[in-house]
């Protein structure tokens, strides 16, 4: 077995899936960890471009499947880190070139070699999320506190639930704004606790940073670089390697997190 | 910017999160249970009426909603009995649930405890039955 194959999901499109799947890769090689990403998000890659690999793609998922190459070929080494690939999906071939049997076969090959094999799943409930969940150990899913991203959340839940396998899921909420939650103009944590009852892997709080280095190609938590987002997703990582970082204190109490969040804003601004 | 006692009081207008909150709850119900919003208000009037052939009750009070508990919703039927019956069902029946039912199809019962309902405990006409005057 060796690897935990996590995918992450939210149904709706844009929430941060492919960026939060990026930076989380990232955190934990850089936590000494064995890691891949898969891109499963076939006729629309962009793992690759986030994470700054773009220009290194030789072969994808679908030349693997298809046996146009080795599954090692295919992959993409970060040379940033230590232990950090990324298996791009295909641009030109629509999502059926690849089956969720095709994914719980590849994830298998990689399992002993590895610690942690990260999912990128595409938008939408259809064939390319069918593929991402197939293979899933653990499913994370990233909302953000707006009404659609959670309903979409909770259809995915629903569906995670009905396959019937127990995957254990966890949420992300992704650009949270914590002075719009504190003038009640956006759902909080607990909001979204209340609705979704699904348990909480952390909260990202909305930041610019994080669009600069999806421009750079540099994923926010390469360097040691202190920004809201940055922290936040690193906190996950450790959580997700079993480190027991507070999460109940900082994040679920009510204001914790986002009043001290909100305090180190002002006092920025000053 | 609304105050303390403000909100204390119930009396501030909600905020645009906790119209979210609700709104989402509800699409939710539909979404969850395969059952358009509009057939939910059918529902509601047709459970009423069923009561309505066994207990008088006070329709204008009548509220059933949908409440969740660990992903699992509930739907809650509060549903006051008209005073004087409502007495006599108590005084013959045991003690009635809290007037919850699940989604399941169990029939809903009736809330038929005359100190949760206020509002009809305040209707001067009826404080001959008052069961709890000092």
């Amino acid at each position: 077995m060796g690897a935990r194959v996590i995918t992450i999901t939210s149904g709706k499109g844009g929430v941060g899936k492919t960026t939060a799947t990026a930076n989380l890769a990232v955190a934990l090689a850089n936590l000494g960890k064995k890691v891949v990403c898969i891109d499963a998000d076939i006729g629309l890659r962009n793992l690759d471009v986030v994470m700054g690999l773009e220009n290194r793609i030789v072969y994808d998922l679908v030349d693997v499947v298809e046996g146009r190459c080795k599954l090692r070929q295919a992959m993409v080494k970060d040379k940033r880190v230590p232990d950090l690939y990324l298996l791009p999906a295909a641009q030109t071939r629509d999502k059926t070139a690849v089956s969720p049997q095709d994914m719980v076969a590849l994830t298998s090959q990689l399992r002993g070699d590895y610690d942690y094999i990260l999912i990128d799943s595409p938008a939408g409930i259809e064939w390319g999320f069918r593929n991402a969940l197939a293979p899933a150990d653990e499913v994370i899913i990233i909302t953000n506190p707006e009404a659609s991203a959670v309903r979409d959340a909770d259809r995915i839940i629903g569906l995670v639930e009905a396959e019937g396998r127990k995957i254990p899921t966890s949420l992300v909420i992704n650009r949270a704004k914590p002075d719009m939650i504190r003038r009640g103009d956006m759902l909080s944590v607990n909001d979204v606790l209340d609705i979704l009852s699904t348990p909480l892997l952390g909260v990202i709080p909305d930041d610019e940073q994080i669009i600069v280095s999806s421009n750079r190609g540099n994923p926010l938590t390469l360097d040691n670089q202190k920004t809201p987002a940055s922290e936040a997703i690193r906190d996950i990582a450790r959580r997700i390697t079993g480190a027991k970082v507070p999460i109940g204190e900082l994040e679920r109490k009510k204001g914790g997190l986002f009043r001290r969040l909100a305090r180190l804003f002002r006092r920025s601004k000053a | 910017m609304t105050s303390l006692f403000e909100r204390l009081k119930g009396r501030r207008e909600p905020t645009s999160a906790e119209i979210a909150k609700e709104r989402l709850k509800l699409v939710l119900v539909a979404d969850r249970s395969d059952l358009a919003p509009e057939k939910l208000h059918e529902m509601q009037s047709e459970i009423i009426d069923v009561i309505k052939r066994y207990i008088h009750i006070d329709e204008m009070e009548v509220q059933i909603k949908f409440e969740q508990r660990d992903r699992k919703n509930y739907l809650v039927a509060d549903i006051p009995l008209q005073r004087e019956r409502a007495y006599e069902a108590l005084a013959a029946a045991e003690p009635a649930g809290e007037g919850e039912a699940e989604e399941e199809g169990e029939p809903p019962e009736a809330a038929a405890e005359p100190e949760d309902e206020a509002e009809v405990e305040e209707q001067p006409e009826e404080d001959e039955t008052e069961p709890e005057k000092e």
